[in-house]
Order: structure tokens, then C-alpha cells, then sequence
């Protein structure tokens, strides 16, 4: 039986051209491998046509039906994207937490506070288990304490001192004093890592968000 | 369950999710370095159905660390300096931005927001070896790869400029002058030196939002405090006084400690001035004077008490008679008396570490107030008091100690074109910033008293640091009093005879003659005066004397006998009333005044005495010839228990009163009945009534007392009148004849008295037909004493029928 492990857009929009204003037909081609454990991939090659503002809804729409195929051509099983978005935190006269994106080619002052955003999407057929998002504290920042948060219920999240080796979610250190070396919690500015392990599993199809904050150092 | 974590991992491999490593950062004051990436990547780990493990990896975001330009300017920590001292003012310029920088430094001015403040001649701008430099002023000469020292005149423009990395900084050295206006206990504060640093918008590093140049600027502070100051404290204890061990002498006690910031230094003239080996912190006290001459100095000891790092300081004592203290040191032995005549004592503290005697206290004591506790110096001396009239007066005398003290203020050290002040000698009377070496010693600063003190001074603090506080003393109160007759305050007498003759008893006899009052003795063989019959008034006048060695009160109370008046005046030297009443009526017999603060002991001798006058109003009943005495009395105020007394003698008609008796001669007369041939001899005895028989002095004074005027009866003449109209029952039978008990010796000893018809007295003459005026006394003098009598006698013959 054929196993379909693993979907995935290996060339996104190749060869679209055009201005896509207007009633304009637009030529897009991409591949979609079915990688069957053990056998290769399977090339399921395609092309359509679209009118203007019809574009990304046909393109997902063909997209879902190559899905369908692969689906029925393959064993269930969970497929889940990773994606991560940057927005400068700021406040509005009112207090209120404003999120801009940051954009292309910026430059942010020493102080600024980033929010990351790592957005999970189980397009598999599958129930993703032991979801455990991760990303950095990039080194020229510090975790702002009490930002990480998650769509997920009881997503609990963890941090690292060590590049990921181990994770805790209050991180000790050990401090030298008159009495000897006793634990105590580590400053949050030295994490540099974090992520949030998931007792529920991600249902396919199902969406998950999970976000922390950052101080440019 | 905790997993073991290791700190100080920042930077190591990042393990999950096969994501890169991120290199640690170097460290910025400001934070990452602009320009710098900043990506992140997520991933994410789950697993199917079946426990087959995947990861998904996100895409990466990416952004960079902006510019980010700061500039610091920090000043030197706070330091201490003097009025007339220097110090360095030195600025740490930090490019303490995230990027590399142009670094410009000004100085807006050359004066410090403290007006006293000002730049010295030249400062000097040291770089980091990481700088490149810019334009070098032109005033300005490298010395040192990275160094110059800039002459400038006008610090207003650049005074420095260079490329300088992140965190690199520059120091400036500006020198400054503290006028000596300078205000102690106050900051001086410098005018601030401006910065400014200016980026360039770093590679790939987006423009929106930018800084490229930011400035700032940082002040140097100094507290200004006092150089070495010596501050003094003289106190005095009278003899006996707890704490003086003499109960004949004044103790004076000086206590001495250096109030300043610093240590005093040794001062080399003071070496001179003393003429001893070496030199050293000179205290000297003037002695007290009082009527211009100084107190004798019994005994001098000095005592020094190291504490903090000076040890070894002594003390040794010198003194002089010069005048002004100039010159004339010679050494003294501690606990013995100084020579006659010394007008300074001096204690030289010397010895002391590293040619300083005394640690500055740092503000514990101050002008005038330095407590046994904490003073560095003490000075004990025992002195005579002064004798004589004034020397009792509160403060009669006053003085205070003072001194120099060698300035021991720090110096920055010196850059090029930079000189440090000298140090300085500190005391009365000395400029700051006078250099220790030019005029260490001044006569002037010695004994000096600040101000000028007059009788009455109340010891205040002190108007200038170096000296004490001044302190009055004076000898022990010996208080004196008088009451006397009129300008003879300390008149003896004997009021009634019968006391003995002394100062309490003296007295003033005041015969008077009522208006209209004939003055007439009404028995036949004794002295009994008819009443006035209507109020009359005396004034007395009389002088009171402070002699004591202080200022008194002297309070005159008199209590007349009931039903009299008595009023109190001022009275001047002639004794007439002058002002308003002071005290008392004419219709109550008591008055009591106090003539206040009765100085004593002063240039002008009459300020001694107070002229008072009493206005006596007698009443109707009062009797001719009678002594009414009445005594005044002053109390001292000082001292309740020294007081005086004397004596107003009144007598309503004057003192003399005639006595006329007759004797029927036994042989005319022999059945004791006058009858024709009966012979009758009259008997005229006058009597001096103001005091007793008993005192008629066998032997006269000399010289009539001017108090006892009253009771001397001059110019006695006594008038035979006959009756009026004559008579012509009997004749003349003899001549009269005066036989007066009087003096037989001294003032009116060769009197006698005489009898001086108007008319002939001839025997055998008609009664009344011939008057005669007997003079007592004798012709040429005419002086009754007091309790004398005598008698004119004469007789007729009843006149056959």
C-alpha cells in the first residue's frame, strides 16, 4: 500500500508573469511530490489559469484538491507547516498593545520590543502529537518575562540556557555564595531559546499559534 | 523535574531544529552594535499516530540593530577644595553609543557657574589609542601619540575632536582656579564641557527613524571647605569656682582645635618669631588688662592631644611683655609665673607627623565653640585678679585667644602651563591665599580682639576664624556702700552723742523756723518747746556712695516717725532739689528709691555718688527744740547685706532754748518773799537742746564739722528786754553776767561770753530802763556745742514802797 508520508509545495508561484490587475490570465506552475516511504517521490505536475482577485482562491482551491489526491493516494498522516512573523510592539494613547509588522530592510533601536509569532498548520489528514514549537531568543535580545502565550490550552512554555539541550520552565542556575553553590532562578535575559510543549495533539487541519516577546539589546 | 543547567551559555550551540549558531555579541553601553542581524527561525517537533517524529522549520525573519549615537560626559567624583586653591576638573567623554562616532568637545566658557571659579591657563585632552584624531587646536601641542595640552586663552571652541569606537573615551583635564570668594560649605560647580557625537547611517542598516548626532554635557562639582582653621575657644573661672583649683585666682582655659578640612602645617615663621628650632602652630592669648595694666600670669600649661594620623605634636610655652606681641618671645616654664609685665603667652605646637600638628576635624568644632572633647590644645592659666574700684564690674575685663594656622590645602597635580598655589597662612587679620612663606606671622593677628570691646560687653562669638571667642571676667564682687550728709558720703558722726562716733551714725542736723512760728520754751526749769501749730516742711539734702569694685544699685529707704511726710529727690551738689519727686508723699512717712546701676570705679569719680534730697512734711504737733532724728538707709543691691546709714536731725525752731528762773537773795529777802529791799537775781540759762548734756564735748573740734552745723548754735545772742514799756518796781542791781559751760579748750576755748549793753547798766537804774544784749560765746566767735548750756545772770532791788 502506498504511504503517503509528507506532502509538500516544493516550487511555490514558478513562472507566473504578467501584470494580474485586470482580466488577465495568469499561468502558474508547480509540482507536488508524494514522498511514499520508501519508493521516491510521486510528481504530480499541474497548471491553471486565473482571473484577476480570483488568483489565491483558485490557487488554494487547486491546491486543496491536490491534497484530496494525495490523500486518497496516501496513508493518513499529520502534516504541519511552521511559519514565524516579527511585529514591533508598541502602545497607543490608550495603553493598548499595537503590533506592526516589521518591515522589509528596517532597522530597530536597541530597546525596541519584537513580538515573534510561530503559526502551526496541520494540513495533514492526521492529529499531530507532542506538538513542541521552538524558536530562538536571538542573542541581541532578551525574552521580556510573562510574554509567551499560546492559542493552545495549557501549552506550557520552556526555556533554555544552553542552545536547546535542556529546557525548563524556570531555568536554574547555580550561584557561588558563603554557603556554596545554591540554584536559583536564571535572569530571563540569559534564555535563548524557547518553546511550548502541547499535551493536546494539533487536529488536522487545525491551526496553532504561539508568540513571544523580545527587548533589542 | 529541573533539568541541570549550566550558566553562561550565551552563545552556544543551538541544538534544536538544526538552526544555526549564534555567535555572542560584544558588549555596548548602549547595547548591540548597529548593523547587527537579528534572525530567527522556528521549528517545530511532533510526531503521528504512531510515534514517527517530525520537524517542520519556519521561515526566517531577519532585521537589524539600528544606530544608535550617545555620548557621555561624567565628571570626576566630588572633591574638596579650598578658597584660593586649585583643583582638576576632570571630564570622562564616553562614545557610549552602539556605533563608531565623530566625538566633539567644547567648553562654553571659561568661568564656572560659581563665580569664584576660573579656568587655569591650559588643559589638557588625553584620547584613546582607538581614536583617530581630528584637528588639533592651534594653541594646542601633542604630548603623547594621543595627548596634548592646549595653552588657550578662550576655551570656547573645540577643544577636541576625534573618530572614536563604541565605549572608547577621551579624558579632558581642565585645571581650576577657586577664587577666594569662594563660599565654604557650598558646591562649586564648573561650567559644563558639551559633547557631541555624530554617526554615519551604518551599511544595510535602514534610515527611517535614524539618529546620527546626540550631544550632552556633565559639570564638575567640588565642595568647597575650610583650609586648615584654628579655632579657638577662652573661657574663664572665677577664684573658687568648680574647675579652678585657686580660690584666689582667675583660670583661663583655651581650647584650641583645627576646624578646617585638612591638617595644618608647620609654619616657618613662626620659628622665627619665637626664635625657636623649629617650627610649628603658634596659639597665643593676650593677656587681660584691666586700668591698663595686663594680669599678673601665675601659671601656664599646655597640653596637646593627638588623634587621627598626626601623632607626636607637643607643646611649648612661650611668652613676652612686648606690647604687641611682635617680638620679645622667650621660652616659659609650664606651671610657673610668667615675668611682670606680660602682655602675650604663646603655646607652639610642633612635632607633629610629616610637619603637621593638627588633623583638620572636618567641622566638629567652630569659631568660639570648641569642647574640652574635642579640642586638640588646651592652655590653662592662672591669673591675679585685678583690685580697685570698677574691677568687679561684670566683664571688667575682656579678651580672647587667636592665632594663625598654616592652610594645608591639596594641589591637583600640575599639567604644563599649569602652577599650583602656594600654601597659605590662615588667621585674623591675614587675606586668603597669603602664601605661608611671606607672611607667616603678622603682629596685628596676635591678641587681637574682634571688636573692640567696651564696659558692659556681653562675650559674643567672634567675627573672624583664628580667633576665640572673647570672654569677660572680673575680680570677685566687692560690693560698698555709703549714706552721709551732702558730698560726705563716708562721714562719721555720733548723731545723738551717745553713740560712739562711725559712718553709720552720722547725721545732719537741720534747724528750721516754721513760717510765723515763734519758737518759745514753756516751763520754768526745763527745755519744753510749744508745737508748731501747722504742717511744716525741711529739706535735707544728702549723698550716697557706691565704693564697692561693680556696678550697684543703691536702693535709699526712710521711715519717718507716724503722721509725717517723706518725699525723695535727685538733688544736686548744692543740695537743691532738682527733678520730679522720685519716691513717697507729704502725707506718708516712708519712701524707698532705687538710684540704679550706680557705677563704680569709672574715669569719672562723681559717677560714684548719687545727690538725693528728702522733703520731710512735719505735722502740727510737732515741738519747738526737739531733735527729731530720722535715719536713711542704703542697701547695695549686689549684696543685700552691705548697707549704710545716717541720720536726718530735725529741730522745728532751732536748738537753743532759754531757760529764765529767779533767786530771792536770802538776806533781803528772809522770809523768802520779795519785798521793798528784797534783792532778785535773774538767771538766763540757754540751752543747746539738740542732744544731751552729757555730750557737751569737754574738748572742741578743731574745725566745726560742716554736718553737724545744725546742731552748733553760732551767733547766740540773747536780748534782756526788760518788759515793755519798763517798769518801776525795782532797780538794777548789778551788771549781768555770763558764766557759759562751754569749751575749755580749742575752737572757742578763749571765748567768753560777754555782755554788751544798748544802754547803761548801771546800778540802781529803773528796771526795763535799761536793755542789754549778752553774746555767747565771746565776741569773736559764737559757737554753742550741742548739749552745752550757759547762763547770764543779773539782779534787781524791789523798790522800796
Amino acid at each position: 500500500m502506498t504511504h503517503i508520508s509528507r506532502l509538500s509545495v516544493r516550487h511555490g508561484f514558478v513562472g507566473a508573469s504578467g501584470p494580474v490587475a485586470g482580466a488577465v490570465e495568469v499561468h502558474v506552475g508547480f509540482s507536488v511530490g508524494v514522498r511514499r516511504r520508501g519508493l521516491g517521490d510521486v510528481r504530480i505536475l499541474t497548471s491553471f489559469k486565473s482571473e484577476k482577485n480570483q488568483l489565491t482562491k483558485k490557487i488554494a482551491g487547486f491546491l486543496a484538491i491536490a491534497f484530496v489526491l494525495g490523500s486518497a493516494a496516501a496513508q493518513a498522516s499529520p502534516v504541519v507547516k511552521a511559519s514565524i512573523t516579527q511585529s514591533i510592539v508598541s502602545h497607543d494613547a490608550s495603553g493598548a498593545v499595537v503590533l506592526a509588522p516589521v518591515a522589509a530592510n528596517a532597522s530597530l533601536k536597541p530597546g525596541t520590543v519584537v513580538e515573534y509569532t510561530i503559526v502551526a498548520m496541520n494540513d495533514g489528514n492526521e492529529a499531530a502529537r507532542n506538538l513542541k514549537p521552538a524558536a530562538k531568543i536571538p542573542a541581541s535580545t532578551s525574552f521580556r518575562v510573562g510574554s509567551a502565550v499560546s492559542s493552545v490550552a495549557d501549552a506550557k512554555a520552556e526555556f533554555s540556557l544552553d542552545g536547546g539541550k535542556t529546557w525548563s520552565a524556570m531555568p536554574m542556575v547555580s550561584v557561588s555564595t558563603p554557603q556554596g553553590l545554591v540554584q536559583r532562578p536564571a535572569d530571563a535575559s540569559k534564555y535563548q531559546a524557547i518553546r511550548w510543549s502541547d499535551p493536546q495533539s494539533l487536529a488536522a487541519n487545525g491551526r496553532a499559534t504561539f508568540s513571544y516577546d523580545v527587548t533589542v539589546r | 523535574m529541573i533539568e541541570k543547567i549550566t550558566a553562561g551559555l550565551v552563545g552556544g550551540a543551538f541544538l534544536f531544529g538544526g538552526l544555526s549558531v549564534f555567535a555572542p555579541l560584544a558588549a555596548s553601553a548602549t547595547g548591540t552594535p548597529a548593523g547587527t542581524a537579528i534572525t530567527n527561525t522556528a521549528s517545530i517537533n511532533y510526531t503521528d499516530g504512531n510515534g514517527n517524529p517530525f520537524t517542520a522549520n519556519s521561515n526566517t525573519v531577519t532585521t537589524t540593530v539600528q544606530n544608535v549615537p550617545l555620548v557621555t560626559v561624567v565628571a570626576s567624583a566630588i572633591g574638596f577644595v579650598v578658597p584660593g586653591g586649585q583643583y582638576n576638573a576632570t571630564y570622562t567623554i564616553t562614545n557610549t553609543g552602539n556605533g563608531n562616532g565623530n566625538l566633539n568637545v567644547s567648553f562654553p566658557g571659561d568661568t564656572g557657574t560659581d563665580a569664584s571659579l576660573a579656568t587655569a591657563a591650559a588643559y589638557e585632552v588625553i584620547f584613546p589609542s582607538t581614536a583617530t584624531l581630528g584637528a588639533i587646536p592651534a594653541d594646542c601641542t601633542l604630548v603623547a601619540t594621543k595627548s596634548y595640552v592646549c595653552t588657550s586663552v578662550d576655551v570656547s571652541t573645540l577643544i577636541a575632536n576625534a573618530v572614536m569606537p563604541e565605549n572608547a573615551a577621551l579624558s579632558l583635564i581642565l585645571p581650576i582656579n577657586v577664587g577666594n570668594t569662594a563660599t565654604i560649605a557650598s558646591p562649586a560647580v564648573t561650567t559644563p564641557v558639551a559633547a557631541t557625537v555624530t554617526y554615519t547611517v551604518a551599511n544595510n542598516v535602514g534610515t527611517t527613524g535614524a539618529v546620527t548626532s546626540v550631544s550632552s554635557s556633565g559639570s564638575q562639582i567640588e565642595n568647597v571647605v575650610a583650609d586648615s582653621v584654628l579655632d579657638l575657644q577662652k573661657s574663664v573661672l572665677e577664684p573658687g569656682a568648680a574647675g579652678n583649683p585657686s580660690t584666689t585666682n582667675l583660670q583661663y582655659t583655651v581650647n584650641a582645635s583645627n576646624g578646617g578640612y585638612f591638617p595644618a602645617v608647620d609654619l616657618p615663621a613662626v620659628k622665627t618669631l619665637l626664635g625657636s628650632s623649629v617650627g610649628g602652630v603658634l596659639i597665643t592669648d593676650a593677656v587681660p588688662t584691666f586700668a591698663s595694666s595686663p594680669l599678673a600670669v601665675q601659671s601656664v600649661t599646655a597640653s596637646v592631644t593627638s588623634y587621627s594620623a598626626i601623632t607626636g605634636a607637643a607643646a611649648t610655652i612661650y611668652s613676652t611683655t612686648n606690647a604687641t606681641g611682635a617680638s620679645g618671645w622667650t621660652l616659659a616654664s609650664s606651671g610657673t609665673a610668667l615675668p611682670a609685665g606680660t602682655t602675650f603667652v604663646g603655646v607652639l605646637v610642633s612635632g607633629g607627623t610629616g610637619g603637621t600638628e593638627l588633623a583638620g576635624d572636618q567641622g566638629a568644632t567652630t569659631e568660639g565653640v570648641v569642647p574640652t572633647a574635642k579640642a586638640s590644645v588646651v592652655i590653662t592659666m592662672q591669673m591675679t585678679p585685678p583690685t580697685g574700684a570698677g574691677s568687679g564690674n561684670a566683664n571688667a575685663f575682656v579678651n580672647e585667644a587667636n592665632s594663625v594656622i598654616g592652610g594645608n590645602q591639596p594641589n591637583p597635580a600640575p599639567i604644563t602651563g599649569v602652577t599650583n598655589p602656594p600654601l597659605n597662612v590662615n588667621g585674623p587679620n591675614i587675606a586668603i591665599s597669603t602664601a605661608s612663606s611671606v607672611s607667616a606671622i603678622d603682629s596685628g593677628t596676635q591678641g587681637i580682639l574682634y571688636p573692640t570691646q567696651a564696659a558692659g560687653f556681653t562675650p559674643t562669638t567672634v567675627l573672624q576664624n583664628g580667633t576665640s571667642n572673647a570672654v569677660g571676667a572680673n575680680a570677685l564682687n566687692l560690693s560698698a556702700v555709703f549714706d552721709g550728709p551732702l558730698l560726705t558720703p563716708e562721714a562719721t558722726g555720733s548723731y545723738n552723742g551717745a553713740v560712739a562716733v562711725n559712718n553709720l551714725d552720722d547725721f545732719t542736723a537741720v534747724a528750721y523756723l516754721p513760717t510765723g512760728f515763734v519758737p518759745t520754751n514753756t516751763s520754768a526749769t526745763a527745755v519744753v518747746g510749744n508745737a508748731v501749730g501747722a504742717t511744716s516742711t525741711v529739706t535735707v539734702p544728702n549723698t550716697i556712695q557706691n565704693t564697692g569694685n561693680q556696678v550697684d544699685t543703691l536702693t535709699v529707704s526712710i521711715t519717718a516717725p507716724t503722721g509725717w511726710g517723706v518725699q525723695i529727690y535727685n538733688a544736686t551738689s548744692a543740695g537743691v532739689i532738682t527733678g520730679s519727686v522720685l519716691a513717697g508723699t507729704p502725707t506718708t512717712n516712708t519712701a524707698t528709691y532705687a538710684f540704679a546701676a550706680v557705677p563704680s570705679g569709672l574715669a569719672a569719680a562723681t559717677a560714684n555718688t548719687v545727690n538725693y534730697a528728702v522733703t520731710y512734711t512735719l505735722p502740727a504737733s510737732a515741738t519747738a527744740f526737739s531733735v527729731y532724728d530720722i535715719v536713711n538707709t542704703v542697701t547695695s543691691t549686689n549684696d543685700a547685706s552691705n548697707s549704710n546709714t545716717t541720720h536726718d536731725a530735725l529741730i522745728p525752731g532751732g536748738p537753743i532754748a532759754l531757760v529764765k528762773t529767779q533767786t530771792l537773795d536770802a538776806t533781803t529777802c528772809p522770809t523768802g518773799v520779795a519785798i521793798p529791799g528784797c534783792i532778785i537775781t535773774y538767771n538766763v540759762k540757754y540751752v543747746n537742746n539738740a542732744e544731751a548734756a552729757t555730750y557737751c564735748p569737754g574738748t572742741a573740734p578743731t574745725t566745726v564739722p560742716a554736718f553737724a552745723g545744725g546742731y552748733f548754735a553760732k551767733g547766740l545772742t540773747i536780748t534782756e528786754n526788760g518788759a515793755t514799756g519798763g517798769n518801776t518796781w525795782g532797780t538794777t542791781y548789778s551788771t549781768p553776767v555770763g558764766s557759759t559751760t562751754k569749751n575749755t579748750t580749742g575752737l572757742n576755748a578763749a571765748a567768753t561770753d560777754t555782755v554788751i549793753s544798748t544802754t547803761t547798766f548801771p546800778t540802781g537804774n529803773t528796771v526795763g530802763s535799761y536793755l542789754f544784749t549778752a553774746l555767747a560765746g565771746g565776741s569773736s566767735t559764737y559757737i554753742l556745742a550741742p548739749g552745752c548750756t550757759g547762763n547770764i545772770k543779773f539782779a534787781v532791788t524791789i523798790n522800796p514802797n
